[in-house]
């Protein structure tokens, strides 16, 4: 009882990551990549995330109470860099994207003449401010988060059923598959990219792979309810058109009851919330790497440092489409991420554990 | 010259302490010295039961010591003693001195009703001003060879004297070993307050949230050191300080449990709920009519401009003047005269309530959003809690002003990283237990 | 242990924060305008007229303003507005955008293109056609909300003022069925009342975003029971009685038979007995109400088809029968050729607190 209590937070902390994308950018993302059955992409992406999460865990098992740090560095100077350069890189440009994607939100949806520079300063304060504040604190407030917020957006994702029209579910079957042939679905593929988080979560509380395989249970099908909702209601083609698909699904339930009129807002800071736990999280994963690789970087500079490469970085991206063009070009980089970084894990767990069986 | 040394430093002693009287007393045909501070001792009644424990017999001074239980002090610590309110009795020659408990003067309030936590239907007794009166207290309500009773020295004369009580089956021992070796590193500043004790025990003053939980019920101590905390009882205070505090404090009290368990639920849900009306409250009034007024209904929003037509200033400006009016009358009724305090209470009402929206000066729906945080940051259990919302809710305001909602929900997410990231002596301060 | 000295640096970030200048999208709501009726429609000069009904709070009640300007432009026009008006104008709480008859003849794909893009306007916010004169109905409407501030919402609030009869369209469902393939909208058509505020005229038959035809109110009320929008009880006058229907269930299902669609309509009504004239019994009047309903839904059917208006979502029945391809070229291709099965059965609940015999 005590044990399976302690391994809540984490529970939650992985939902909470995915939450964050989920109710904000999954449905425009997996929306884009073709022209009906978005089933079948969403899927996709379901599966390839569960095999990526089964070779993370499959290798984080083995050598319980290490982190992709403590896993790759004894590789050596060259190898360990090669490994952990990407992944540094790549928790970056997410926390970035991220980051100014809502940026991007607050202002189409609700200030519009707020100046992005202090739209992104009060965001990379504040998930500077959770990064600072160490991984187990971030865990923690997810608890609190998720009691707050979770109900909330779920209520609203409910509540957005009351204008869906079932019959856009048709047609279902997209014999071509033409997603994969296109750019976009490998651009999208971030959406996978929150279980990256799961290798950095050892040191802090262990890992039952059987628990975390429950917890994506109810997440992949809160995946397929968020991209679907837009779509009930929109239909598909209007829904394509939109760039927060999700939001403005739940701006268009109308509430009588309610104190408030447009609760939307209310909705996308509540997102909020789990969008800087997944960035704060990312922040101080970096700042963890690098001080564990370059033991002579202390953390708080480190994170610091790439809070500012984010403001500076998020200023510099002048509107939404050069935003989806950054997607494009780091398209690469995302594959190498999502896939050489959990098959890396698995192989070290392997060596490890069989070098610690013959010692 | 060192024959008497004690009866001479005495003396000197009290040349510049007129309440350190010494005396020549012939106590069963020895002559000696008595010596004592009247203003702690009662000298008369004193005097009386020194007689009346002695056997009518003659004996040397040794033999005094021995059946008056004395206790041979050198002359350096004799005036130490006497400070404590013991009872000095000095041999006719004046060279050596034992010193024993006395009648003390009565300068002890008896145990009382709580002044600051009004209970319902509750046992009412509060700790006093006296140490040994609340560990008795302590003792008294929790019946049990486990609790544990450490005095503390702390160095420094201006220090006060610390007791630290816990329960040896709950609380961990590095807790216990921690909390003492911090009390008794040496200390910047006399302890002699709350905060003196905090920076102690924490080793900065810059905290928001305070690793004591105060209370004056010996109950609720009892209930915190079931739950593995330390009770640090300090002499001359009438609270005794728990450590380490949880967000559990905020709306959490042991004399909730005297109730069925699913009103205790909703008896702190209200506390809860009291805690967030407090700290969002007037950021979210802010937010909504100077920022993001589209999530008003159109009949409100509407209403809401005619309320504030006149007013002439911006909505910011307009909450923060009110509460810091507010702030004013609290801070004023908390010290005024109980005669006087149902005055300024009206007054306060009345300018407040009428005066201020008839003059257009605020909009009515200012004085319904003060009301309304002001009376829940009260449900907070802890004057010590309630201050820290009561302060934090400013930068609330002041997120809010510049990004409305979504600042407000800013400064909410950023307080709750810091409430998760505190941590007493290793124990997170976010925890439910 | 965490040694919390990084206190006084937050609170020095806080600090920081509130010297930023900031002053952005801050107006206070007695500084804003909130027009809650926006009506476009087509001017001489330039292309678009955009007029605002706008309450204005004063020490006492609400005054109404109507204010317009023109230019090739909607969003040039607001800005117009904006100008002129000694306040901010904010569009969050627009509850109306009212087209005038020939904006919506022509098409408002752009018009809801603007409002959806804006996100100013909520999507909640619904959408009509009149024939009248835009200013004049502005104004007209705005005298009774003077007098009633809540009037205006009631007609159209589902939980106060509002008829089975009147079609509601959101602008979020004209963004819908603009780009739906299988999909249309009935717009209200009102106009100012002389005793009421509102009257209702009837409903505009959208094809996507152009307005083909008009149904009188009789017809409109169909289209409500026919999409189960019915939530009120509502009368309904045969030869021989009166019936409250209070309950309304409508079942579509499409097939494809020989290449043309079919649509099998399965309506279960429930209605209290009123009034009667002649003696007639239970089925009767029951057989009576059926078929009325029945043939003034064909008569319906037959308007719409040729209309190539669909606001009952008959394409929708057929998505899950043809390929993506097809389904493209629905509105052309099949929607015509449509063949409605209408099965219209009655129960009637009770007849009062009399007994037949």
């Amino acid at each position: 009882m005590q044990r399976n209590a302690s391994r809540l937070p984490t529970y939650l902390f992985i939902v909470g990551t995915h939450t964050g994308l989920i109710f904000f950018l999954y449905a425009h993302a997996t929306l884009r990549t073709t022209a009906y059955a978005h089933w079948q992409p969403a899927i996709v992406y379901i599966c390839i995330e569960a095999l990526c999460l089964f070779l993370l865990l499959a290798g984080l098992a083995r050598v319980p109470g290490k982190d992709f740090a403590d896993l790759f560095i004894p590789l050596g100077k060259v190898a360990s860099l090669l490994l952990l350069a990407p992944l540094v890189a790549y928790f970056l440009l997410v926390s970035l994207m991220v980051m100014r994607s809502f940026a991007e939100l607050v202002r189409i949806m609700f200030v519009a003449n707020t100046p992005m520079w202090a739209l992104l300063a009060l965001l990379v304060l504040l998930f500077m401010f959770g990064a600072f504040m160490g991984g187990d604190s971030i865990l923690r407030a997810n608890v609190v988060f998720s009691a707050l917020f979770l109900p909330v957006l779920l209520f609203a994702l409910s509540s957005c059923f009351k204008n869906a029209d079932f019959h856009y579910l048709y047609p279902l079957w997209n014999s071509s598959f033409d997603f994969l042939r296109k750019q976009e679905f490998y651009s999208s593929m971030f959406v996978v990219s929150p279980f990256l988080v799961i290798g950095m979560l050892p040191p802090l509380s262990p890992l039952r792979p059987r628990g975390v395989f429950l917890t994506m249970l109810p997440i992949w099908a809160l995946c397929l309810i968020a991209l679907h909702i837009p779509i009930l209601v929109f239909g598909t083609p209007a829904a394509r058109l939109l760039v927060f698909p999700f939001l403005a699904t739940m701006d268009s339930v109308s509430l009588l009851w309610l104190v408030f009129d447009r609760v939307t807002l209310f909705y996308a800071v509540s997102i909020m919330a789990f969008v800087s736990v997944h960035a704060s999280f990312l922040l101080w994963s970096i700042g963890r790497i690098v001080h564990k690789r370059f033991p002579k970087c202390p953390e708080k500079p480190v994170i610091a440092a790439a809070a500012v490469a984010l403001f500076v970085w998020g200023l510099m991206i002048p509107g939404w489409d050069w935003l989806q063009n950054m997607l494009f070009w780091e398209t690469w980089l995302r594959i190498l991420a999502v896939f050489a970084i959990p098959a890396a894990v698995l192989w070290r767990g392997l060596i490890l554990s069989r070098r610690r069986a013959a010692s | 010259m060192r024959a008497n040394s004690c009866l001479a430093d005495l003396q000197q002693a009290a040349a510049s302490r007129e309440d350190l009287k010494i005396e020549p007393f012939v106590l069963r045909g020895t002559p000696v010295w008595i010596a004592g501070l009247e203003s702690l001792i009662q000298r008369a009644k004193t005097r009386y039961e020194l007689l009346g424990s002695l056997p009518e017999i003659s004996c040397s001074f040794e033999e005094l010591a021995a059946r008056l239980f004395g206790e041979f002090v050198p002359s350096s610590e004799l005036l130490g003693k006497l400070l404590q309110g013991k009872l000095a009795v000095l041999s006719g020659d004046g060279s050596r001195a034992f010193v024993l408990e006395s009648e003390p003067a009565e300068l002890r309030r008896t145990v009382d009703l709580p002044k600051e936590e009004t209970i319902v239907g509750a046992p009412s007794a509060a700790f006093v001003e006296d140490l040994n009166t609340n560990v008795g207290l302590l003792r008294q309500t929790f019946v049990s060879a486990d609790l544990q009773v450490e005095y503390v020295s702390l160095r420094g004369s201006a220090d006060k004297r610390i007791a630290l009580v816990y329960l040896r089956s709950e609380a961990p021992p590095q807790l216990v070993t921690e909390i003492r070796g911090r009390l008794s590193a040496p200390s910047r500043q006399p302890v002699r307050s709350d905060q003196a004790l905090i920076s102690q025990l924490t080793g900065t003053r810059w905290q928001l949230i305070s690793p004591l939980y105060n209370t004056e019920l010996p109950e609720q101590v009892s209930e915190e050191l079931l739950r593995g905390r330390v009770a640090i009882l300090m002499d001359g205070q009438c609270t005794a300080a728990i450590t380490p505090s949880s967000i559990r404090n905020f709306f959490a009290m042991f004399s909730d449990k005297h109730f069925p368990y699913p009103l205790m639920l909703a008896i702190r849900a209200v506390r809860i709920i009291g805690l967030l009306v407090a700290l969002l409250l007037p950021g979210l009034y802010v937010a909504l009519i100077a920022v993001n007024p589209e999530t008003l209904k159109i009949e409100l929003a509407l209403s809401l401009a005619m309320s504030r037509l006149d007013v002439p200033y911006p909505a910011f400006i307009e909450i923060i003047i009110m509460l810091f009016i507010i702030e004013m009358v609290v801070e004023a009724s908390l010290r005024l005269p109980k005669s006087i305090g149902p005055t300024i209470t009206m007054v306060g009402g009345i300018i407040l309530g009428q005066a201020v929206v008839q003059a257009q000066l605020v909009s009515n729906l200012v004085i319904i959003v003060l009301a309304a945080t002001t009376i829940a940051n009260f449900t907070l259990v802890g004057f010590n809690n309630a201050l820290t919302i009561r302060f934090l809710k400013y930068s609330i305001v002041c997120l809010s002003a510049m990004y409305g909602v979504m600042g407000l929900f800013a400064g909410l997410i950023g307080f709750i990283l810091y409430m998760s990231s505190i941590r007493w002596y290793g124990i997170p301060f976010m925890r439910l237990r | 242990m965490i040694r919390p000295r990084r206190l006084p640096s937050c609170i020095a970030l806080i600090c920081a924060l509130t010297v930023l200048p900031g002053c952005w999208d801050i107006k206070d709501i007695n500084h804003r305008v909130l027009p809650i009726i926006m009506g476009i429609s087509y001017s001489k000069d330039h292309k678009y007229k955009v007029s605002l009904q706008v309450p204005v709070p004063t020490a006492r009640n609400i005054r109404i303003l109507v204010v317009s300007a023109e230019a090739a432009t909607l969003s040039k026009a607001i800005s117009h507005l904006d100008m002129n008006i000694e306040s901010n104008l904010d569009l969050t709480h627009m509850q109306l955008i009212l087209f005038d008859r020939k904006v919506a003849e022509e098409g408002i794909q752009d018009e809801i293109a603007f409002a959806m893009r804006t996100q100013e306007i909520p999507m909640k916010a619904l959408l009509a056609v009149t024939n009248e004169d835009m200013e004049s109905f502005l104004r007209k409407t705005g005298n009774s909300v003077v007098q009633n501030g809540s009037s205006f919402m009631n007609f159209f609030n589902k939980n106060a003022g509002w008829d089975p009869q009147i079609t509601l369209s959101a602008l979020w469902q004209a963004f819908e069925t603009i780009h739906s393939e299988t999909k249309d909208i009935a717009l209200p058509v009102i106009r100012a009342g002389t005793s009421t505020m509102l009257e209702f005229e009837g409903s505009a038959l959208m094809s996507k975003d152009r307005m083909v035809g008009q149904i009188p109110p009789e017809q409109s009320l169909l289209v409500n029971i026919a999409n189960n929008q019915i939530e009120d009880a509502v009368l309904e006058v045969t030869k021989s009685s009166s019936l409250l229907i209070v309950r309304n269930s409508t079942r579509h299902r499409g097939s494809i038979v020989d290449g043309r669609p079919v649509l099998h309509t399965r309506m279960q009504l429930s209605a209290i007995v009123k009034e009667k004239h002649d003696d007639k019994s239970e089925d009767e009047i029951a057989s009576e109400l059926t078929e009325q309903i029945r043939t003034r839904y064909e008569l319906l059917y037959e308007k719409l088809l040729k209309a190539k208006s669909d606001p009952t979502g008959a394409g929708q029945h057929f998505r899950g029968l043809l390929p993506y391809e097809e389904l493209t070229a629905w509105r052309e291709r099949y929607y015509p050729r449509l063949i409605l099965k209408c099965d219209v059965s009655t129960v009637i609940v009770n007849q009062g607190n009399i007994s037949s015999n």
